[in-house]
């Protein structure tokens, strides 16, 4: 039989309707769409004639969802100069979701470092809307400085009903306090039931995950958010292979146990 | 058409003409790729004639090394240098196009229309077939011309020293996946169907006789006889076991200082399918198409995220390649995704043969 598939490139259209400088190079837009999305997906974005950047979905609203996008590539820095009432192309929603449930009853932790705080934000949010069925909820964010912090207008909001912590490295700390994201952990005291969720820089992960097993945490409660190159986001194309994974689609979200050894192995 | 293969057991033997009233009978219903004589390679080809058809030449193979010269008898060559990638997974094609006016509009491209014919598949590359088919399964180019192929294998009577069908199971016996299969015996050619149409177009045929028993005994000894030769070129024992050990061996780096990352092994592999997708756009950015295009793991971008390639060293790629086919194939298709065709140890300008590279870490 002869069967047309459809072409997974075709993109969606979708309307921006609200846009917030967080600081200087990215931006939080609100888009108009009801698609189904989970937390920990995301949409490869589209900018006519530079192409697609995979952006992790930040939220979700009643008229649609949230991205958060740092300038930093040629798609990146045209997308940034969208406004609202711009249109805006995507595909997806792609990837897989954090798996909350394994932490019903459980203590659960966020950690979070610079950008990656937009990849936590969505589980995060889910969480906090569902926070009788965790035992504890405590996040922790590392920024490098008070200007580069994501989303200070949610913090008392989110501090409301979790243990929010923020930290910034360098700079004038308002109130904050002074170091890395690995300090607020070291002070931690944690039950070896604790559900970890991060998501952040290699630099932040490598000594994070150490601190995690030392206290005593076991691999395969801890849960990390890669980023790889991508391009077709349907597992085909190559690009975002780590080890036998595609991060596009058997990710981005793995347990660490599963890739530990491309993890750790050195360029996999 | 597995099934089918069992239960008729359909088998003739035709001769040079049959042959040639083949070609033309398919030529009427398909467009026929099959090996042709180009610029002194032998390389898979649209053929409008049977005379296009390269019938009597050898190619000689070792690492880095081509040369093609005649032969007396037919079918007396390998696999061609290109493999049929080429033709069902163009080097580039346009997946989506986007104009921008007053309002913005999505063109989507057309599916193609072509039925292809491959007339002179060898094991390897009917087995790479198998292997594309399931990675490019959500591709509707690549799967709308897949639906459609008439595929006319070819019984391998020799081999190349860069060989090693057996070695990956893909050769040299051919089981299923076509719809016509050939063995030449001396200057007469045994035909086995393998599916309904293919039975049909048999039918056309003139001339013909049915097979006998001394027909197959003589193919199963050309069988024997490279199978042997085969086994005593190459072997990996338990490799799927003993690959997964060695993931981080220092052995990996020994093809550091040799390997220039030139990406030819990816571009001749018939089982290579990583892709880029670029735009290719206006001066005033008013339409652009997003255009495939074929990538390679060795390059210096594939891997690279915000300056930072995550597979800097060039050893790093090789490994990813290496481990790609032996290892992280294995895990979702159930089987290694190189078919031993050679082409990556012909066509490697530093003359690596991986077979040397894969044993020499299992074994360190």
């Amino acid at each position: 039989m002869l069967s047309v598939l459809e072409n997974p490139y075709v993109l969606k259209k979708g309307k921006i309707y609200r846009v917030i400088q967080e600081y200087e190079g990215v931006y939080t837009f609100f888009i108009e769409g009801q698609e189904k999305i989970k937390p920990g997906q995301y949409h490869m974005l589209y900018a006519l004639g530079r192409g697609e950047a995979p952006i992790t979905v930040a939220g979700k609203t009643k008229r649609g969802f949230i991205h958060t996008i740092r300038a930093v590539g040629s798609v990146t820095k045209s997308l940034v100069k969208l406004e609202a009432g711009d249109e805006i192309y995507y595909r997806g929603p792609f990837g897989n979701t954090w798996n909350l449930k394994i932490a019903y009853g459980k203590p659960l932790l966020f950690i979070s470092g610079g950008l990656g705080l937009a990849a936590n934000k969505f589980p995060f949010e889910v969480a906090l809307q569902n926070r009788s069925k965790f035992s504890s909820l405590i996040h922790l964010y590392g920024a490098r400085d008070t200007q580069s912090l994501l989303y200070r207008y949610l913090y008392s909001k989110w501090a409301q009903n979790s243990d929010f912590q923020v930290i910034v490295e360098r700079g004038e700390t308002e109130n904050l306090k002074k170091g890395l994201v690995t300090d607020l952990l070291e002070e931690l005291t944690l039950h070896s039931d604790t559900v970890v969720f991060i998501c952040g820089p290699e630099a932040m992960w490598k000594p994070t995950l150490r601190i995690l097993i030392e206290k005593g945490i076991s691999e395969e409660r801890i849960f990390l958010s890669l980023e790889r190159h991508m391009k077709c986001s349907i597992g085909t194309c190559g690009h975002c292979m780590i080890g036998p994974f595609f991060v596009c689609k058997d990710g981005p979200i793995f347990r660490y146990d599963q890739i530990k050894v491309f993890l750790e192995g050195g360029e996999f | 058409m597995e099934s089918f293969t069992q239960s008729i057991k359909q088998r003739f033997i035709i001769d040079y003409q049959g042959l040639e009233k083949l070609f033309y009978i398919l030529s009427e219903q398909f467009t026929v790729i099959g090996p042709k004589v180009v610029k002194e390679l032998l390389r898979y080809e649209p053929l409008k004639s049977f005379e296009e058809l390269a019938l009597n030449c050898v190619n000689l193979e070792k690492a880095g090394f081509y040369k093609l010269e005649r032969a007396e008898a037919p079918f007396t060559n390998t696999r061609p240098t290109n493999s049929l990638k080429d033709w069902l997974y163009p080097q580039e094609r346009i997946i989506l196009e986007i104009e921008r006016d007053r309002e913005s509009t999505i063109i989507s491209p057309k599916v193609p229309s072509q039925n292809y014919c491959f007339f002179d598949v060898r094991a390897c590359d009917l087995t790479a077939l198998t292997i594309m088919n399931r990675a490019l399964s959500k591709d509707p180019y690549y799967q709308t011309l897949k639906t459609k192929l008439f595929i006319l294998a070819v019984t391998c009577k020799y081999e190349r020293e860069t060989c090693f069908c057996l070695a990956t199971n893909a050769g040299p016996d051919i089981k299923r996946g076509y719809d016509l299969l050939l063995t030449a015996l001396g200057e007469k050619f045994l035909i086995e169907i393998g599916s309904k149409r293919a039975s049909q177009i048999i039918e056309k045929l003139p001339y013909k006789r049915e097979a006998i028993p001394k027909d197959l005994r003589e193919k199963h000894k050309i069988l024997r006889d490279l199978k042997e030769r085969l086994a005593s070129r190459f072997r990996i024992e338990k490799l799927a076991e003993r690959l997964p050990l060695c993931l981080t061996s220092s052995e990996w780096e020994k093809v550091e200082e040799r390997c220039f990352a030139c990406g030819n092994c990816t571009m001749v592999c018939p089982t290579c399918f990583c892709f880029d997708i670029v735009e290719n756009n206006t001066l005033l950015f008013k339409r652009s198409s997003r255009v495939m295009r074929w990538d390679s793991c060795f390059s210096q971008s594939f891997a690279t995220i915000n300056r930072y390639n995550l597979r800097e060293s060039i050893s790093s790629r090789y490994r990813h390649w290496i481990l790609h086919k032996f290892y992280y194939s294995p895990l979702s298709f159930k089987r290694f995704s190189c078919v031993g065709c050679g082409r990556c140890i012909t066509f490697c300008p530093a003359g690596i043969d991986l077979r040397e590279e894969v044993l020499r870490v299992v074994s360190a």
